[in-house]
C-alpha cells in the first residue's frame, strides 16, 4: 500500500498532529488528499459532497488524532473513515440527488444499452459516473477500493470489517454490473469503443 | 485478471485521475482546524465562578419547585 519512507513520515506527522501541529495536518492532507477525494467521489458521485467529505476526513484526523496509532499505516484509517462517511452521505442523500434522467430511464427500462443510447452519451467521464451510480452502494464501495485504489481483497475486508468472501461476492456482482453498464460484455467491447475514438 | 478486468481498471483509474481536486481545500481545512483548536482552548478555560443569570436561577427554582410539588402529589 505504501513504501517504508512514506510510512515513517506519516508516523512522524501523526505524532506532530497529536501534539497540535497544523503544519503537520497540512502536510498529511497534501500527501493523501487524492486518495480520500477520489474514493469519496467514486462512492458519492457528487464533486461537492466529495469536497466536503475531504475536509471532514482530515478534520476528524485533527480532532481524534489521539485515537490514531502512529505505529500503524495511516492509509487504512483514511480509507475506513472515507468509506464510512461516504456511505452515510449516500444513504442520506440518494433519493434526493438521483438525476431526473436516471429516473426516466428507469421508468422506460426497455431501452437498456442500445447503440443509440451509447452514441448519445459521448463523454467517457459521464459514462463511468453513470455506471458507478447504478451499482448498489455496497458493490460501489468495494469496486472503488479495488479498481481505483488498487487495494487487495484482504485489505478491503479489513478496512470494511467484513469477511473476505463478502468482498469477493460484491466485487463479482459489481464487476458484472459495470461490464453491462459500460457496454463491455463479450463481443460488444470493440464495437462500443469505436464510438469514442 | 482477464483483459476486460484490466480495461475496467484502466477506465476507472483514468476517470478518477481526471477529476480535479478542490482548489482551496488545504486553506479551508487549516482554517477550520485552527478554529476548532481555538474553540477547544476557550471551552477549557470556562470560569465556573461566574454567577448564573437571573433567567437561569428562575428556571432552576421553578423546575425544582415543580418536581417537589409532583412528589407531594404522588405521596
Amino acid at each position: 500500500m505504501t513504501n517504508t519512507a512514506a510510512k515513517s513520515n506519516d508516523h512522524e506527522l501523526i505524532l506532530a498532529i497529536q501534539g497540535g501541529s497544523l503544519d503537520a495536518l497540512g502536510e498529511i492532507y497534501t500527501r493523501h488528499r487524492h486518495l480520500v477525494y477520489r474514493t469519496a467521489l467514486g462512492i458519492c458521485n457528487d464533486p461537492e459532497a466529495a469536497a466536503d467529505l475531504l475536509q471532514d476526513v482530515f478534520l476528524r484526523l485533527h480532532r481524534f488524532a489521539d485515537r490514531v496509532d502512529p505505529q500503524r499505516p495511516l492509509e487504512p484509517w483514511l480509507y475506513r473513515v472515507t468509506a464510512n462517511l461516504s456511505y452515510t452521505w449516500v444513504k442520506r442523500h440518494h433519493r434526493w440527488t438521483r438525476p431526473l434522467e436516471e429516473i426516466s430511464e428507469w421508468l422506460s427500462s426497455g431501452m437498456k444499452n442500445s447503440p443509440q443510447l451509447i452514441s448519445e452519451q459521448s463523454d467517457e467521464s459521464q459514462w463511468i459516473q453513470r455506471a458507478l451510480a447504478k451499482l448498489s452502494l455496497p458493490q460501489r464501495v468495494v469496486v472503488v477500493l479495488y479498481y481505483i485504489n488498487d487495494l487487495s481483497l484482504h485489505e478491503i475486508a479489513e478496512i470494511l470489517d467484513i469477511p473476505e468472501g463478502t468482498v469477493k461476492s460484491r466485487l463479482h456482482y459489481g464487476r458484472q454490473a459495470l461490464k453491462q453498464h459500460l457496454g463491455m460484455e463479450e463481443g460488444s467491447v470493440r464495437d462500443i469503443r469505436y464510438e469514442f475514438t | 485478471m482477464n483483459s476486460i478486468d484490466n480495461e475496467l481498471r484502466g477506465r476507472l483509474k483514468n476517470w478518477a485521475d481526471q477529476q480535479p481536486l478542490p482548489e482551496s481545500g488545504k486553506a479551508t481545512l487549516l482554517a477550520a482546524a485552527a478554529s476548532m483548536k481555538k474553540k477547544a482552548k476557550d471551552e477549557s478555560q470556562i470560569n465556573f465562578s461566574e454567577q448564573p443569570s437571573d433567567l437561569l436561577v428562575w428556571a432552576m427554582v421553578y423546575s425544582n419547585e415543580k418536581r417537589m410539588s409532583m412528589a407531594r402529589l404522588v405521596a
